[in-house]
């Protein structure tokens, strides 16, 4: 049945040929607005547009990430952190949990095996960031074996660290105009986050944490 | 003889509190829009880019179809292609009975409301639970969508509230809508976990990479195509993109014209299902290519930009007539301006040449449009049609027009007689019965336009070019 379903659709649209139009202009990707923009401002208004979206931006380094971390823990009540298996942020995360009599849980087995507990005991959930947009205060999140997709999304909050070398671009079309995007081949799954979850489905009232995180938490590592 | 859209509109008018309803919603979304735009001059540029990129979309629409079924094949997505609604309909239900699926998750999808995919599936014992909040708020009503982006836009916190108590047993306080979202949240929370399938629409569909596009803010999208073993991702033929690096140009379209951000909390892409070694995400992934009406839309020139649109929702908010009468009047699945052109279209211009009428030719919608579709020429079209393969109006109107085209293409004589009309204040023919019964006759201005602009002309002369 699809297959001629296929053949009689794709006959269809062969049949009408309007104007066929330049080839060039097939991407659509024009030149890129080029904006050049000292890292630091970069990093300003990343920070500018995400906390007008209602995200919670900190900043920290190295150093104090354990205590940043720590902090937060005590602000937001946190019990149990969940963290992906790449051991980067296991000794800070470890170390802010038990000052504040908390744990840090591994994302080291499959979903099904631990629906529950995402759901309903993990407090929060901490991500690194791939990359991010400065104009519209985005994060680019690529999970992966090591930090999967719930990681972000199931948890009531989510805890994002920006590391100092994560690239930041000016706007979209900056992003886009590096090679991951130009590639063929893309990861199961990319994410953009610019603010907590949140909905204006009942008589145009913004609420957040609609399904996902209520707070989004963004570290911004200084070195 | 009054056609049933009339007798919507009639209702829709006389509900003062949907009329409250919806002037109050459209004002925040055009207001939100204007905010979000910024330069006018960067916008428009935006919208030229945005237009040549859909348009190069129609133009080569059968090579990037195969291009996105290949990239998704080889991504492990399998691809169904589908004629019509029933078909779509069977293949969804194919999918769910090979996997003995009994409760769906369903993200917010246009193409599944246009192929009542929820009905068919209950049918078949089946649930399908709509996991949006607004498309949640109008399933528990036994309602449907009254506008793309905001389902239950008709709706206001209390009528919401008592939707709640009435339906879940959910007490507490009308105006606090925090509660009210977090009602919906722990439902759907559960039901995240406990379906056995999800399904969602598309948004954009990148062919070189086999890239799926979510563009959401509440998450739901992201729970339904994450959560679930299965998902089935249900797509317009149209709206494949050639690459994912147009989206720089149509993700800010989008967002800015739907709802006034300039991006939205969470951008979906997903690329293929669960590899080996991956902790989480669906174990199957199907794309269903909804054609349904939409070939023989890209074979007709004259109306094949009706394709380029990206589902913003922006025509309807700037609508004058969709402010008024809201979007359930119109009895389709597509609302306001876009929906006047699609419906005919999908489902017969003989049955809807109601709907085409419901215009003032205003030209808001165009402008609003972010891909520059030319929605009053579109629907001018449609009207052209209706008339010479179904003339609905009365005889007088007939005359009445036959002598005002007369007229217009007599210039001299057009002319004597506005003059003479103005200096009576009297015009012979005030047009039929219907068209005066529920409008004033508006006052003749003492001189025509034509002779204040002939005057103004004369002075700005004699002012001076510098002036």
């Amino acid at each position: 049945m699809t297959n001629t379903a296929r053949t009689d659709i794709l006959n269809r649209l062969r049949k009408s040929r309007p104007t066929p139009k330049d080839a060039s202009a097939e991407t659509g990707a024009t030149e890129p607005r080029l904006v050049h923009q000292a890292e630091s401002d970069l990093h300003i208004e990343l920070s500018k547009q995400l906390s007008l979206n209602r995200a919670q931006v900190v900043e920290s380094t190295q150093l104090t990430l354990s205590s940043t971390l720590a902090e937060l823990a005590r602000e937001h009540a946190i019990r149990q952190l969940l963290v992906g298996t790449h051991p980067d942020f296991h000794p800070p995360c470890e170390h802010a949990m038990s000052s504040v009599d908390g744990t840090v849980l591994l994302y080291n087995k499959d979903y099904e095996a631990q629906c529950d507990n995402l759901f309903n005991e993990i407090d929060a959930g901490l991500t690194s960031v791939q990359a991010a947009v400065a104009e519209t205060g985005t994060l680019v999140i690529i999970p992966s074996r090591d930090e999967p997709r719930m990681l972000s999304l199931a948890p009531p909050i989510h805890i994002a660290v920006v590391k100092s070398d994560c690239p930041v671009y000016a706007n979209l079309k900056q992003l886009m105009h590096e090679p991951l995007w130009q590639k063929t081949e893309m990861p199961t799954n990319i994410i953009f986050v610019s603010s907590p979850s949140k909905t204006a489905d009942i008589q145009q009232t913004l609420a957040y944490g609609a399904h996902g995180p209520r707070h989004f938490i963004v570290i911004l590592l200084k070195d | 003889m009054k056609s049933e859209f009339d007798r919507r509109i009639a209702l829709a008018l006389a509900d003062q509190e949907l009329r409250k309803n919806f002037k109050g919603a459209m004002h925040f979304l055009r207001d939100k829009r204007l905010q979000a735009i910024g330069d006018p001059q960067i916008w428009e540029n935006m919208r030229t880019e945005g237009a040549r990129i859909r348009e190069n979309v129609l133009n080569h629409l059968p090579e990037l179809l195969e291009q996105l079924e290949a990239n998704c094949q080889k991504n492990g997505i399998q691809v169904h292609w589908a004629r019509d609604g029933d078909e779509a309909n069977h293949i969804i239900l194919s999918i769910a009975q090979k996997h003995q699926v009994r409760q769906v998750v369903k993200g917010k999808s246009m193409a599944t409301e246009e192929i009542e995919l929820n009905a068919f599936l209950a049918e078949a014992g089946i649930e399908c639970l709509e996991s949006d909040m607004g498309e949640y708020i109008v399933q528990l009503a036994d309602e449907k969508p009254s506008h793309i982006i905001m389902p239950a836009i008709h709706k206001n916190k209390q009528q919401i509230h008592e939707l709640f108590v009435n339906k879940l047993n959910a007490q507490g306080d009308p105006n606090d809508v925090d509660r009210l979202i977090g009602v919906g949240r722990s439902i759907l929370r559960d039901k995240f976990r406990q379906a056995d399938m999800g399904i969602s629409g598309v948004n954009f569909a990148a062919a070189d990479s086999g890239t799926l596009c979510l563009v959401e803010n509440e998450g739901n999208g992201r729970m339904s195509t994450t959560a679930p073993p299965i998902h089935v991702a249900v797509m317009g033929l149209e709206k494949v993109i050639p690459s994912l690096n147009t989206l720089s140009t149509l993700l800010p379209l989008l967002t800015r014209s739907a709802t006034g951000q300039a991006i939205t909390t969470y951008i979906n892409m997903i690329s293929g299902p669960r590899k080996p070694g991956e902790r989480d995400g669906p174990t199957e992934v199907h794309l269903v290519l909804l054609d349904n009406g939409r070939s023989a839309i890209h074979q007709d020139n004259d109306m094949q930009s009706t394709l380029a649109c990206i589902r913003c929702g922006a025509c309807m908010n700037h609508c004058p007539v969709y402010t008024r009468i809201g979007g359930h009047a119109y009895g389709s699945t597509y609302p306001g301006p876009i929906g006047q052109v699609i419906t005919p279209q999908l489902k017969g211009l003989e049955q809807n040449a109601a709907l085409v009428s419901a215009c003032s030719l205003n030209g808001a919608c165009g402008e609003a449009c972010p891909v520059k579709i030319e929605l009053p020429s579109l629907i001018r079209r449609l009207r052209e049609r209706v008339a010479k393969t179904n003339p609905q109006n009365s005889l007088s109107e007939r005359w009445l027009w036959s002598i005002w085209r007369w007229l217009n293409i007599h210039p001299r004589i057009y002319h004597w007689l506005t003059r003479c009309a103005s200096w009576l204040h009297w015009i012979p023919v005030a047009g039929p019965k219907s068209w005066r019964k529920e409008r004033d006759f508006p006052q003749l201005a003492a001189n025509p336009l034509r002779h204040r602009m002939r005057i103004r002309k004369q002075q700005t002369k004699k002012a001076g070019p510098d002036d």
